[in-house]
């Protein structure tokens, strides 16, 4: 019996040994690039052929220190100041034209992401998991708390949207900024982020990010040109 | 049968502002038919503006209704201030229903008005000029309402809603009561020494310097927050000027054109400069301060900023506090940025900043357009390039817009390229007419693409043509020539425009072409005035009491608009009836009936009604006599 127990605990030791190394290579593996979908929801001249929408950006990655001691030094509200925020990871820009057709009013930006990148991420997450473990037996202490609260990590998109609504015969900018605090995310698989945005009759626009289930809400800006 | 009984009322109500007017002795004069047609007229005045006023009771746009009762109080006063009473005390009350109007976004930073308040100086200004003690009763309501904290505040913003209220009254009344505009002044420092207290104690210190230096003094007694200091540190030594921090750290500056060139009043007072500049010292400069939070940075940002400013004034003023002011502002830099650096290495290539230091302006200015280039040039985000091409193109002189036309065109996005040359175009044809160079504009204006943009020049153009003549060799036949010429860009411009979609600037376009072709042809200005009214008719709202200029700029460059020359051209309603209104008057009135929104209406028949009592002030008095 001592033998047959002691079989099926080790058994069952690798055998969970095992799952956790498939999902800890499954999540490395989805942390390869990070996936943006940007979608234009609609414009007043969404069916004329002159109207097109251009986005240029960079992605870049920070920490919650780093985005706490922009804060404190009032660089936070201006994403547009330099030097940016955080480090690298990727830049690009497109030009979609025939709003008609849906499939040019979305696209889904797949951003390659380094090893160092990778790791950062994978850090995060083990983090909170640690974070969560504490947590469940009541032991964060105050310094444990700030320390993972400086760990983590923020996708910072800097970009901006320039749109020619040929109905309302104007060129819009809108300002497409967002800090996405990664572990927010982390049950999707990967980096993956949603945002949307539109433009108004009279060339207002309201942009949004797509937030998980569990946050519900997601947060509408609606800016009057 | 309804309609024809509330008409029977209105008729009855505009009659009545007769029949209580005390009835003047018979006399045997007889009356010319040019006096009684103005009379009739003078009737037909009077029923518009009591029609209106009794209709906004009905009207969904409240802010409008209160305006229009308190300029109907105003204009019928003395033919019935009994009604005109009631008329005002129901716009007072009925400034609680205005709603709010959105935060204009631009400004927000900077302030955030309150329409409430603007009406309140509305009807209070009236009240004052016809009814002191219902003034007094209308601020007696207001002081003893509470402070109304203001959310999200600007940084030039008054320290509440009451402060706000109290101020604007002050500044309106400091020309005509300057007690009166103390007095409110001094009621509003219940709350602080909000932002606009500096325009009405400079305004004050013109009219009466005691009453200044008295409210200076009570002022001075409750300093304590270095926005207040800015506030009052302005008027002593820089009149007209306001400094702030911004959100992100960065110093805003609030300018008061009015009063910037003003002499500074610390030379006159040198006592009381010294006395704020020892307050300011005690009060701030010798607090221990932490930088914990960014509440605290901001704080202590504005305290430096303050420091910053007045530093060199206690050299002057108060010598024996240099030194531990210096020594404070030198550990608060410090405390604030530990690790600041030169940012002026930033840009390396700088051909502005390479240039001697005996430059010309001339100099300077290419250097700085070609810095400007050169970093589109080298741009490598191409929505940031497009962007920096504009600011460049933009940044050159009005006159020399080739330069900004060859910048324009690298600009890879051909709907962007042309909106910019075409404004280029417009500025530079406009400074054109600025200057008195007609032709330069005229051989300009074909060239600009946008409708709107080069019908404004043309109007420009044929209004300065159609401008009196000082040199008086001038021939009669050339005279005709221009009047030809200013004839057929007029024709131009609507023709133009009938193809336009309705819009505010189209609107206030079409009031600029009625107001220059009123000059020389009615029946045609006439024409214009009704194509007006169809296009408002056509769009969703309109403000009959606006004139500025249409706003022609570029969309996405928020200070293009900024750059353009002013035209003297009015572009709103009262421009365009001025001069029709004496020998139009029925016309105009029966053109203003076909606007079918009854708000805009409203303000139409009594902007008609306005115009037409200034306009025949001294004819009535005649009559009269």
């Amino acid at each position: 019996m001592k033998k047959f127990c002691l079989g099926l605990f080790l058994i069952l030791f690798l055998a969970l040994n095992n799952f956790a190394q498939v999902k800890k290579e499954e999540s490395n593996a989805a942390l390869e690039n990070a996936k943006i979908k940007i979608t234009l929801l609609d414009l007043p001249g969404v069916n004329l052929e002159k109207s097109k929408w251009e986005l240029a950006y960079e992605l870049r990655i920070a920490n919650e220190k780093q985005l706490f001691d922009a804060m404190t030094n009032g660089k936070i509200e201006d994403l547009n100041a330099i030097p940016k925020l955080g480090e690298f990871i990727n830049k690009g820009s497109f030009t979609k034209n025939n709003l008609s057709n849906k499939e040019n009013r979305e696209t889904v930006l797949t951003i390659p992401l380094d090893k160092k990148t990778q790791e950062m991420l994978v850090g995060d997450l083990e983090s909170l998991t640690k974070s969560a473990n504490l947590a469940a037996q009541n032991k964060n202490t105050r310094e444990s708390l700030t320390e993972r609260q400086m760990k983590t990590q923020n996708l910072v998109l800097y970009a901006n949207i320039l749109v020619y609504d040929a109905k309302l015969k104007k060129n819009i900018i809108v300002p497409f900024n967002w800090i996405l605090p990664f572990t927010r995310f982390s049950h999707l698989p990967g980096a993956n982020f949603e945002m949307t945005f539109e433009i108004k009759e009279g060339g207002d626009f309201a942009k949004s990010v797509v937030l998980p289930e569990k946050l519900k809400n997601s947060k509408t800006t609606i800016i009057k040109q | 049968m309804k309609k024809l009984s509330f008409l029977a009322i209105i008729l009855v109500s505009a009659i009545s502002v007769f029949a209580q007017k005390p009835a003047p002795k018979p006399t045997p004069k007889v009356l010319t038919e040019k006096e009684q047609k103005l009379l009739s007229q003078k009737f037909q005045a009077v029923l518009m503006v009591t029609k209106t006023a009794e209709e906004t009771t009905f009207w969904e746009d409240k802010k409008a209704a209160v305006e229009a009762l308190a300029d109907a109080a105003d204009l019928l006063w003395e033919e019935n201030a009994n009604q005109s009473a009631k008329w005002l005390t129901k716009a007072w009350n009925l400034i609680d229903e205005v709603p709010e109007s959105p935060k204009d976004e631009k400004m927000s930073e900077f302030f955030t008005r309150s329409d409430k308040s603007g009406l309140q100086a509305t009807v209070l200004k009236v009240a004052y000029k016809r009814d002191t003690p219902l003034a007094e009763k209308f601020i007696k309501q207001l002081t003893d309402k509470e402070p109304g904290e203001k959310k999200d505040k600007g940084a030039f913003d008054d320290k509440s809603a009451r402060s706000e209220q109290l101020l604007g009254l002050a500044m309106q009344a400091v020309e005509t009561n300057p007690n009166l505009a103390f007095s409110l002044a001094q009621r509003s420092l219940a709350d602080g020494i909000s932002f606009t207290f500096q325009p009405v104690l400079t305004s004050l210190r013109q009219k009466d310097v005691n009453l200044a230096n008295r409210l200076f003094d009570l002022a001075l007694a409750r300093l304590s927050t270095p926005d207040e200091a800015q506030t009052l540190a302005g008027y002593l030594f820089r009149s007209g000027f306001n400094f702030a921090i911004n959100s992100s750290g960065g110093m805003i500056l609030a300018v008061n054109p009015n009063q910037q060139d003003l002499p500074p009043v610390a030379q006159a007072e040198p006592n009381r400069a010294r006395n704020f500049l020892s307050a300011v010292y005690q009060t701030m400069f010798t607090r221990q301060f932490s930088l914990d939070t960014p509440e605290d940075k901001r704080k202590a940002e504005n305290l430096l900023l303050l420091a910053g400013q007045i530093l060199d004034k206690y050299n002057i003023y108060a010598p024996e506090l240099l030194p531990p002011t210096k020594a404070f502002l030198l550990q608060l830099q410090t405390q604030l940025y530990p690790n600041r650096q030169n940012k002026s290495s930033e840009n390396s290539n700088s051909k502005l900043r390479d240039l001697p230091k005996d430059a010309t302006k001339e100099q300077r200015y290419d250097a700085m357009i070609a810095d400007l280039e050169d970093r589109a040039n080298n741009e490598t985000d191409p929505i940031a390039k497009k962007l920096a091409y504009i600011h460049a193109a933009l940044s050159t002189n009005a006159e020399d817009y080739k330069r900004g036309i060859g910048i324009a065109k690298k600009i890879e996005d051909e709907d962007l390229l042309q909106d910019v040359v075409s404004f280029v175009l417009y500025r530079a044809a406009l400074k054109f007419v600025e200057k008195k160079e007609i032709e330069t504009a005229e051989e300009l204006a074909p060239q600009i693409k946008e409708t709107l943009r080069r019908s404004v020049v043309k109007i420009a153009v044929a209004q300065a043509l159609l401008e009196p003549k000082k040199d008086k060799n001038i021939e009669q036949a050339q005279i005709e020539l221009e009047k030809q010429r200013a004839f057929a860009l007029l024709n131009d411009v609507q023709r133009d425009l009938q193809n336009e979609d309705a819009s505010l600037n189209l609107i206030k376009t079409l009031f600029g072409t009625t107001a220059v072709l009123a000059k020389f042809d009615k029946t045609q200005a006439l024409n214009s005035l009704e194509q007006t009214v169809q296009m408002i008719n056509k769009s969703d709202k309109f403000n009959l009491k606006e004139s500025s200029a249409p706003k022609l700029g570029i969309d996405i460059s928020k200070t293009s608009s900024a750059t353009v020359a002013t035209q003297r051209i009015g572009f709103g309603f009262n421009n365009a009836i001025e001069n029709l209104i004496e020998t139009d008057f029925e016309q105009v009135a029966s053109i203003v009936e076909r606007v079918s929104a009854k708000e805009i209406r409203g303000v139409g028949r009594i902007e008609t009604a306005r115009l037409f009592f200034q306009k025949n002030k001294d004819l009535f008095a005649q009559i009269g006599k």
